[in-house]
């Protein structure tokens, strides 16, 4: 995007924001097959460290996941707030590495690209989680950082790592991600939510990186209503103001989290 | 004919004379003329054997202003004479004194601000005697003419005249509709209200535990009864028109009315006390919901309470997000604004003269249908006597309550959270306290880093964006009483000293006022702008138009006659080689009348990296080939070099070996890496961070060595960049605008340089260099 549009953009909103960084997994097994009507081709591939039977039709993970992602914009565009406060920025794993989809802007800004790039995801390669997070927090630490030469409030960034297995990435990165997130979390400069899709999601790593929250488990693959609850928990914390405790809506978690 | 001399004297004779007290302020003691003035009363004094009052507090500030300059340097910046008038102030006080025609009043409450005292004894004394009031201060006037106005609750006040010295030594009567000097700090009038209205003090908090009983919340469709000073009615809840954390309101069968129904958990003993109180109070503004009755369900228990029906938007999804500012309410200008502060600083002074303190001011429990409509709604939470506001925002909480549980608030405290939100209306939802490179807006409240400027004294971290044009066109003294509020040395910073609702209801009507009356507008178009795009005007400046968007600007800010903004912006266009988008500024074309690049930076520098390193077939030095250069030659459809550049511009020789070069004459120095021809682009280089044998600096060494040192006058050329180049590397590296220099300098002229270098159009770039220097020479005065 143009410089200059993006520095007005930032300069004449004082809204203070409330920056958000989705960090989703499209490895290989994103592809898996989750509902909706298939016919089995008879061949067998080795993907993303397993044996997959290959089917025509049907909706994947990654689809459910695509669908509830663009819901979590819907639902921002039309919250008169927090259209204007929310900031989104989405990374996503696979194939061998990181990717940043879309960089952080406002939401009307963003929205042809969104459009276009968040329903072309594909899932394809590994899971190279801790090169991810470790972008991902880069982008949150720029943004930040643009912030505070504009002049601009904010709330404290908001990180949401939604995997459907391990990571195989590089080992030291893993470590140097999971570092940062405890460190940031722990001084209350980050709100992590770990988030496992299906059985096979590994719930002690996503543990690690998040000293206060236990990670969730999403209810089958109800991303729809994880979304909703997102959006809503985003809305009303741009209501608040920066320095105001923020409460999470616990009993909504009950809607999508397998607790 | 009397002349104009007997004319005044027969006036102050009558006003000494009519008058049964004389009280004289501290500013009228303070004027440059006060000696003429003692002359001129003095005589009359003796005769009507009468003496002027002066209270103790004002006695005690001028001795202050007289032993301390540094006192009156701090607090009055602007009068360099203060220490001195003081000094002759007390001179004459002591004189008179002795005379017995002054009288000092000490008052037994000793209220510590001369202008309290005033009011104070005036309130006392109004039914008693007569006044004659001497003050140069419009506010304080006005403050005191009020209080010598019969009103309902009082009636049988005395005559009262306030006059002020003017310049010769006489009183000039201060009339209701004269414009009002700078006010002050005045305390408010509370004890104007009668009793049933107001609230009292409390020193401490009540505390009562429990719930009541409730066996039946009422819903949609449900009789309950409202009851007030033991009158009760009938009422029907209509439907739920909103819910929150508390409870959900209903629309009555009453029109005009609703009803709050709590949850069961929240209706306490505590709640239901308050209430009591509230009601116990005839608090009757327009647009405070405050509660009306009781609300019992049909089992008589409590479970609400009766208000007026609210409407509009609320501040926080309004006003204080420009884009729905302008959805909402598109017609708005600054008249809007402003009189929607004077809306809101009514209602407030009206709920703080009765004692009610709101505690939780915030964006969302005000709301707006126009700038004189507004709803303060969520008044139950309202501080009443001991009973506290339990909750508040941060960005509204004042720096001593920051990081505290909220108790008992005082109004010094909330004096802040009205300052705050006039900010952020004048500034559409900007925090009084963001600002660059801050912490934080609590740490920088508790800091009291505040950011915008007061004359001279700035921070230079106003936020970017249109605030800080917002912030220049107020009043000075808006903008002084913002900045003394929220600045951590300011004379308003402490709780006791933040102004009140009234002092900023005087500088909003005024301000709305010179709106209203157009004087604004005539001196500067943009006045009446919520989002101004520039600076107030400043009259000892010229303002010219843009050539190009046609706003008007400050001549000296704008560059051959176009405006900043509009150099910025130019015609978009994408990278002939990746697509990316890129801008061909309007700098470029009507300033440098530059080029319009064909290639985006990272596709440009990929031009410049090297392809292969080769040998030279002819001298056997190392020579490069870039991407660029590869590009150039394929394009041609020629081979790829097999001699360095050097060895190419020379005619071929049979022998493989070099022919040497004629060594420079002795005076002139080797040319080394980093000296003569390319020191300014050494500069630039270090400047941008590159290395020393970075692409640049190898081509445009290549360039010095290999082809300008053979041209006719080449050496000479060289030679006086020689000496030149570190002077004008020296005034750069020293100059305030280097980081714009050493940007031009790489745009206009390093960068087409070295475009030309590789093009072959060696001539050119010659030229362009000396371009350069010659400008630079000019710039820095160097002969």
């Amino acid at each position: 995007m143009n410089d200059l549009l993006r520095k007005q953009d930032l300069e004449s909103n004082p809204t203070p924001r409330v920056p958000i960084c989705l960090c989703l997994d499209v490895s290989g097994s994103m592809g898996r097959i989750v509902g909706g009507d298939v016919q089995n081709t008879g061949r067998r591939e080795f993907h993303d460290g397993q044996w997959w039977n290959i089917v025509e039709g049907g909706i994947t993970a990654l689809q459910e996941m695509i669908g509830g992602v663009n819901l979590f914009y819907d639902n921002l565009l039309e919250d008169d707030v927090a259209r204007y406060s929310a900031e989104v920025c989405v990374v996503t794993f696979g194939g061998n590495s990181p990717e940043l989809i879309l960089d952080f802007a406002n939401l009307d800004r963003q929205e042809s690209e969104r459009q276009q790039k968040i329903s072309a995801l594909e899932a394809n390669g590994g899971t190279p989680m801790g090169e991810a997070v470790n972008m991902a927090l880069d982008c949150l630490d720029t943004r930040k950082r643009e912030y505070k030469d504009a002049g601009v409030d904010y709330f404290q960034p908001w990180l949401v790592l939604m995997t459907d297995g391990e990571p195989n990435g590089s080992n030291s990165e893993l470590d140097r991600a999971i570092s940062r997130t405890n460190e940031l979390a722990n001084n209350r400069r980050l709100t992590i939510f770990p988030i496992g899709i299906g059985g096979e999601a590994d719930m002690d790593c996503l543990a690690k990186f998040s000293p206060k929250r236990p990670p969730l488990r999403l209810k089958g693959m109800n991303f729809k209503k994880f979304f909703e609850w997102l959006s809503a928990s985003v809305s009303r914390t741009s209501q608040s103001m920066p320095g105001d405790k923020i409460k999470l809506d616990l009993d909504g978690l009950k809607g999508w989290a397998d607790l | 004919m009397k002349d104009s001399k007997e004319i005044q004297t027969e006036f102050l004779e009558r006003c000494v004379r009519d008058y049964d007290k004389i009280f004289i302020d501290t500013c009228s003691l303070l004027e440059e003329n006060m000696y003429d003035f003692f002359q001129n009363i003095t005589p009359i004094l003796e005769r009507e054997r009468k003496a002027i009052i002066i209270p103790l507090a004002v006695c005690k500030e001028l001795e202050r202003f007289a032993n301390s300059p540094a006192d009156c340097r701090k607090e009055h910046p602007n009068n360099s004479n203060l220490n001195n008038l003081a000094i002759h102030a007390c001179k004459a006080i002591n004189a008179l004194k002795r005379a017995n025609l002054v009288e000092i009043f000490a008052d037994p409450d000793d209220k510590k601000f001369a202008d309290n005292v005033f009011l104070y004894v005036f309130m006392k004394i109004r039914l008693k005697y007569s006044v004659l009031f001497i003050t140069q201060d419009g506010g304080l006037a006005n403050d005191a003419m009020n209080v010598f106005k019969d009103s309902s609750s009082v009636k049988g006040v005395k005559k009262f005249i306030v006059c002020k010295i003017g310049k010769d030594g006489f009183l000039k009567k201060f009339s209701d509709g004269m414009p009002k000097k700078f006010p002050r700090p005045v305390k408010p009038s509370s004890e104007n209200i009668p009793p049933n209205e107001r609230f009292a003090f409390a020193n401490e908090v009540v505390n009562i535990e429990g719930n009541l009983p409730v066996s039946q919340i009422p819903k949609e469709g449900d009789y309950v009864t409202a009851i007030r000073d033991g009158k009760t009615k009938q009422i029907r809840l209509i439907e739920e028109v909103g819910s929150g954390g508390e409870g959900s309101v209903y629309k009555t069968d009453v029109n005009g009315f609703v009803a709050k129904i709590y949850k069961p958990e929240k209706i306490t003993r505590l709640r239901h006390e308050k209430l009591k109180l509230m009601l116990s109070k005839d608090i009757n503004c327009e647009g405070v919901c405050f509660p009306l009755a009781m609300i019992h369900n049909r089992r008589d228990e409590f479970v609400g309470y009766l208000m007026r029906a609210a409407s509009g938007k609320d501040l926080g999804k309004s006003v204080f997000m420009p884009m729905l500012l302008k959805k909402y309410f598109p017609q708005w200008n600054r008249i809007d604004t402003v009189q929607l502060c004077v809306t809101i600083l009514k209602k407030i002074k009206y709920l703080h003269d009765r004692n009610v303190i709101l505690g939780d001011i915030n964006p969302y429990n005000i709301l707006v249908v126009s700038p004189t409509e507004v709803y303060f709604v969520d008044t139950d939470s309202y501080q009443v006597e001991g009973f506290i506001c339990p909750v508040g925002m941060p960005l509204f909480t004042p720096p001593e309550l920051q990081k505290k549980k909220y108790g008992l608030r005082t109004l010094g405290n909330e004096n802040f959270a009205v300052t705050t939100l006039l900010f952020m209306i004048m500034h559409p939802g900007k925090p009084p306290y963001a600002m660059q490179d801050g912490e934080g807006i609590v740490e920088n409240i508790i800091k009291g880093e505040f950011s915008y400027p007061l004359g001279e004294r700035k921070t230079g971290k106003v936020p970017q964006g249109p605030w800080r044009y917002c912030w220049s066109h107020l009043t000075y003294k808006l903008k002084e009483s913002f900045y003394e509020t929220f600045w951590h040395d300011g004379i308003y910073h402490d709780e006791k000293k933040r102004p009140n609702t009234g002092f900023w209801l005087r500088l909003f009507e005024y301000y709305l006022e010179l709106l209203r009356s157009g004087k604004f507008a005539a001196q500067d178009e943009e006045a009446l702008l919520i989002f101004p795009t520039r600076f107030k005007r400043d009259r000892n400046k010229t303002y010219i138009k843009c050539k190009l968007c046609g706003k008007e600007f400050d001549e000296e800010s704008l560059e051959q006659g176009f405006c900043r903004a509009c150099l910025y912006d130019g015609e978009k266009y994408k990278c002939s080689k990746c697509g990316r988008e890129l801008i061909y500024t309007n700098y470029q074309k009507h300033i440098k009348h530059s080029k319009r690049y064909d290639l985006c930076r990272e596709c440009f520098e990929k031009k410049d990296t090297i392809w292969e390193l080769r040998t030279c077939k002819d001298c056997g030095g190392a020579f490069t080939i870039t991407y660029g250069e590869k590009e150039f030659f394929d394009a041609k459809g020629m081979n790829l070099p097999t001699r360095c550049e050097a060895c190419r511009k020379k005619p071929r020789t049979p022998s493989p070996r070099p022919t040497p070069r004629p060594a420079p004459p002795p005076s002139t120095p080797p040319p080394t890496t980093k000296s003569g021809w390319c020191f300014i682009t050494t500069a630039v280089c270090e400047y941008l961070g590159k290395p020393d044998d970075c692409f640049e600096l190898t081509t445009l060494r290549n360039f010095r060595d290999n082809w300008l040192a053979l041209q006719p006058d080449g050496e000479d050329e060289i030679r006086e960049y020689y000496e030149l180049a570190p002077k004008i590397v020296e005034k750069l590296a020293a100059s305030d605008e280097k980081d714009s220099l050493y940007e031009k300098i790489r745009l206009d002229y390093i960068e087409p340089c070295l475009e030309e270098i590789l093009h072959g159009h060696n001539e050119a770039c010659r030229e362009r260099y000396r371009a350069m220097v010659f400008m630079l020479k000019q710039k820095f005065s160097i002969d």
